[in-house]
This record gives structure tokens, C-alpha cells and sequence, in this order.
């Protein structure tokens, strides 16, 4: 990113089911959703619980700790607004609680990144501002 | 082994690039080229027809109305139709859910359609692809893209088993050696590969180089299923279908629950079941190849070789034309085209051709009494097996 303040790149559409978890970024908070039936926690924000169908499930702010489960360096963008990043990582974190989710890896030398690398959850400030959790070296 | 539906006529387009045909107009010729070389058809001998939607992925939209349309020009009133989409995996489904059509009575025959496009990126494709491919609000903010979603699978791959980058490289070795033999083949004027130059190839997203992907392209082709009780009518040598399986895992590969045994395991041991067969029966494999790694890991989950050793077992030219066993018998995705969703089609017919003995002299098996396919769609997420073969 040559100037933060006008990152090019992508901000979701939220959605009424999934705002809390935005929310929680803008906060700086990465939350996970955890089922009232079973108590076992999950990504991503859906409208009733996977495990059980029991509905509502339970927002709470995860550790914002976890590990590389995987990740790929990529050299050649997806489209324009990636081209600054590269090459930059792309990685599936695996969340302490259990939950997995998509990341880049900020904050290191894209090629020192390791499946089992310990990472700690940070926030990319984007377009008006808006935060999206991001993860970094722990 | 009962046969559960025939195979009895294949065409296929040359992969390639048809800018002045939008997604009906690609149905069109596809079915032209069909009817072409299977001149002793007619509208009466389509009862039944599936198709995939019309453009995916372009910028002129997406027609899920496809198959009545399609219909409408044949001339057919078929008993059994749907445009169905299940990403590359969708035409294994077709044979699925047209042996399903048959078997309960429905109707005698259906043609099963394909004509897929992979747009060049360019002003918002690639936004769009990527929402389409990834989760839209958890994985596209990330810069998701197909090939690095592939190389998670890979990198994870690598880590389990001791996968190398030399063996993913022997994949896009072997198969450019096959398309070599198909006269079609988009790749097949660049020449053979070797290790070196796929390793030395662009970097795309570690651990794939430029040479370690699919290349993608447009193209089509048309499969009629019939019921076993007509195929003779057909064709004196059709390729029967005799088990196949399927499953759905996850749609955003971030939330599959395994990167390296996946639904291909499942479907493949239940296609297997049905078939009464095990894959040690098996004269030659088709598994669908966007990526070096796909292979690899479905010749394990097929049980082509044990789990962790599909790198071992594409090593040395195995499953090159005169190896011990034959896979991608036409070049695969990589090296005979990526003909977007409708490479899976690409695969039966392929697998048909050569059973049925008309594969061409170039690339004729000596054997190809039985063979496994295995098609799957989205993010390695939409699988099925397919167990076909000659008359037991």
C-alpha cells in the first residue's frame, strides 16, 4: 500500500445477520459465534447453529490467537488492487477456539511464512476507514 | 456388473478462444458439431436433456433458462430437463441424474451439455470471479483468486507428506506427453515439457508456477446417455456406466474440514461399491486437473495409490503415454484446455472414446476395459466419481 489512506482494496457487504462481527472489527475485537446448543464456537457468522439448528447463536470475542493451517505467497495480484501487496500471503488461520478462517499474513517477510507459524489477529484500516481483521507474526 | 446407462455418441469442440459466440451461440456449436458427426440422429432420439447455465461467468450474463431454449431449437419435447450447475463437476452429475432419469422410466436417452467459457480478466471480472469462487464476505476481502485457493490445498499438501514442487511439476510433464497425441489439443503446438521448465516457469502463487496451472480457454462438447436395453441400437461398442458417487463439502475452501483427503475419497469408494469393482480394476484414470496437485490427490483418494504417495505416483512418467498407468489420456485440463465448468464433460467424453475404441490410433489404450473419472466443482467442494467401462 504506497498511502493507507486511500487502500484500494476490497471492503465486504455486510449483512444483518453478520454485522456484529464487523462491528467487533471496527472495535478492534475479532468475534466468533458459538452454538447455545452444543457450545462449540464457529466461523462464519450464520443464522443458527450448524451443530444443532438451535438458533441465535452467541457472539463473543475470540483470543485473536491461532496458527498457519495453510497459505500460499502470491506473486501475480488478482486484480489492480492487489498489486501494491505483492507478494503478499494469503493463509487459512486456524483460531485457537477450533474455527478456521481466511487471512492475509501482514506485518513479516511474505516468504519466512510457515504452516504451524504462530499468528496474533490485527486490523487493516481500508477505504472510510473501515477495519478488517487481519493476522500478523504473534 | 449391471450397467446403469450407456454411453453412445461424444463430440467435443477445439479448445480455444471464440469471442464472437456469447454462451448460446457456444450450445449451438457445439450441438452443430455433434449432429455433424453423428449424422444418423434425429429429434426423436432425444427424450431427455440436461444443460449447464448458458455464459457463466461472463460479462453478457448468465442463462439458467439454457435448456429449454436448447430444446426449442432441436425441436425436442423432452420428459426430463434441467440446466444444472455444479461448477466443473456439474456433467459427472448429468450422467448421475440421467441414469437416475432412465433407470425410473422417464425417458430412453438424454444428451448431456457443456459449453463452458473462461473469461479474459478484465474490468470487474476478476472482482466478480473472486466473489463467486470465495466467500463474498470473508474470503473475497483477502484477494482471493482460484489459484491461490488451489495452493493452499498444495502447500498443505507438501507439509502433510513430504510433496514436492518436482513431482507437482511431473503432472504438467506427463500430461503435456498426452496431449502431444490429440490433435485438438490447445497446448500440444507448444512442444513437450520437461521439470526444469515448469519449475522455471512464471510464479504465480507459491508453490504453482505459470506451467503448474490449467490454461484456460472456451470450448464444449455433447454426450448422449441411453438406457443400456437400447445402446446396441447406437453404437456397437458404447461405454456403460456402472457406479458413481457423490458429494458436497464445503463451498469457501477456508471451511473445508480437510485440505487433503476430500469428498473424492467418499465418492470414489461408494462409485466403487456400486460398480462391485476396487480401483486395482481400473486400465486408466481421468481426474480433473486445474492445478498440478489435483491429481495428486485424487489418484490417493481414489485409492490409485495410498494416502501421501500421489507425488510418488505421477514420478518417472507413470502415467505417461507407454507408463504403467494412464491418466489424463488427453492432456488434461493443463495441457488440452480449461474449457471453464465444461472440462468436466471433457473428461467423460475422453473416458468414453476410449473405451468405446475410438480414440484415435495416437492415443488408442490397448486396454480400456474400465476407467475411473473424477470430476469435481467450485473449490475442490462439488465431487463425483464415475466407474465406466466396456460390456462386462
Amino acid at each position: 500500500m504506497s498511502n493507507p489512506a486511500v487502500n484500494p482494496k476490497p471492503v465486504p457487504e455486510i449483512n444483518a445477520h453478520s454485522k456484529p462481527y464487523w462491528d467487533g472489527a471496527q472495535r478492534g475485537e475479532l468475534m466468533i459465534q458459538r452454538c447455545r446448543g452444543t457450545g462449540k464456537p464457529f466461523m462464519y457468522a450464520r443464522c443458527w447453529s450448524p451443530f444443532d439448528f438451535s438458533p441465535d447463536p452467541i457472539w463473543e470475542k475470540a483470543s485473536g490467537l491461532g496458527t498457519v493451517f495453510s497459505y500460499t505467497v502470491v506473486y501475480q495480484p488478482p486484480y489492480a488492487a492487489f498489486k501494491a501487496d505483492c507478494p503478499f500471503v494469503m493463509a487459512i488461520i486456524q483460531l485457537d477456539e477450533g474455527p478456521q478462517m481466511m487471512s492475509n499474513v501482514l506485518n513479516c517477510d511474505p516468504e519466512s511464512v510457515r504452516i504451524g507459524m504462530k499468528v496474533k489477529v490485527c486490523f487493516e484500516t481500508r477505504g472510510n476507514g473501515f477495519k478488517i481483521p487481519q493476522f500478523e507474526p504473534a | 456388473m449391471k450397467p446403469l446407462a450407456a454411453i453412445v455418441a461424444v463430440s467435443e469442440m477445439k479448445p480455444g478462444r471464440y469471442p464472437n459466440y456469447n454462451g448460446m451461440e457456444m450450445y449451438r456449436q457445439v450441438i452443430a458439431q455433434f449432429l455433424r458427426e453423428w449424422p444418423q440422429l434425429r429429434p426423436s432420439d432425444i427424450g431427455g436433456l440436461l444443460s449447464a447455465p448458458a455464459g457463466m461467468a461472463s460479462a453478457d450474463g448468465t442463462d439458467v433458462f439454457a435448456h429449454e431454449k436448447i430444446s426449442e431449437e432441436l425441436g425436442i419435447e423432452p420428459t426430463f430437463s434441467e440446466t444444472i450447475n455444479a461448477g466443473g463437476g456439474t456433467y459427472a452429475l448429468m450422467l448421475i441424474r440421467a441414469s437416475l432419469a432412465i433407470e425410473r422410466g422417464l425417458c430412453d436417452s438424454v444428451l448431456c451439455l457443456g459449453a463452458g467459457r473462461f473469461p479474459n480478466v478484465g474490468s470487474g471480472m476478476a472482482e466478480m470471479m473472486s466473489k463467486l469462487i470465495s466467500h463474498p464476505e470473508f474470503e473475497y476481502p483477502y484477494g482471493t483468486y482460484i489459484p491461490p485457493i488451489f495452493a493452499l490445498n498444495a502447500t498443505r499438501h507438501m507439509h502433510e507428506f513430504g510433496t514436492t514442487r518436482e513431482q507437482l511439476a511431473q503432472v504438467a510433464v506427463s500430461q503435456r506427453e498426452w496431449s502431444l497425441l490429440h490433435p485438438d489439443a490447445l497446448m500440444a503446438p507448444q512442444g513437450r515439457l520437461t521439470i526444469d521448465k515448469v519449475l522455471s516457469s512464471r510464479p504465480i502463487t507459491y508453490p504453482f508456477n505459470l506451467l503448474d496451472c490449467s490454461v484456460p480457454s472456451e470450448g464444449g462438447s455433447a454426450v448422449l446417455v441411453v438406457s443400456p436395453k437400447i445402446a446396441q441400437r447406437y453404437a456397437k461398442k458404447p461405454c456403460f456406466l456402472y457406479g458413481y458417487g457423490e458429494k458436497h463439502t464445503h463451498s469457501s475452501i477456508s471451511q473445508a474440514h480437510d485440505l487433503t483427503t476430500l469428498g473424492s475419497k467418499d465418492t470414489s469408494a461408494q462409485a466403487y461399491r456400486m460398480a462391485g469393482v476396487g480401483p486395482k480394476d481400473m486400465d486408466f484414470a481421468q481426474l480433473y486437473d486445474s492445478f498440478s496437485i489435483n491429481p495428486i490427490i485424487y489418484a490417493e483418494d481414489l485409492g490409485l495409490c495410498a494416502k501421501g504417495q500421489g507425488g510418488a505416483f505421477f514420478a518417472g512418467g507413470r502415467t505417461a503415454p507407454g507408463g504403467e498407468f494412464p491418466v489424463n489420456t488427453y492432456g488434461g485440463l493443463m495441457s488440452f484446455g480449461h474449457v471453464g465448468d465444461a472440462s468436466g464433460q471433457t473428461m467423460i467424453v475422453e473416458a468414453a472414446r476410449q473405451i468405446m475404441g475410438i480414440a484415435g490410433e495416437a492415443r488408442q489404450l490397448k486396454k480400456a476395459d474400465l476407467g475411473v473419472v473424477h470430476c469435481y466443482g467450485g473449490m475442490m467442494s462439488e465431487h463425483a466419481t464415475l466407474v465406466l467401462g466396456s460390456a462386462s
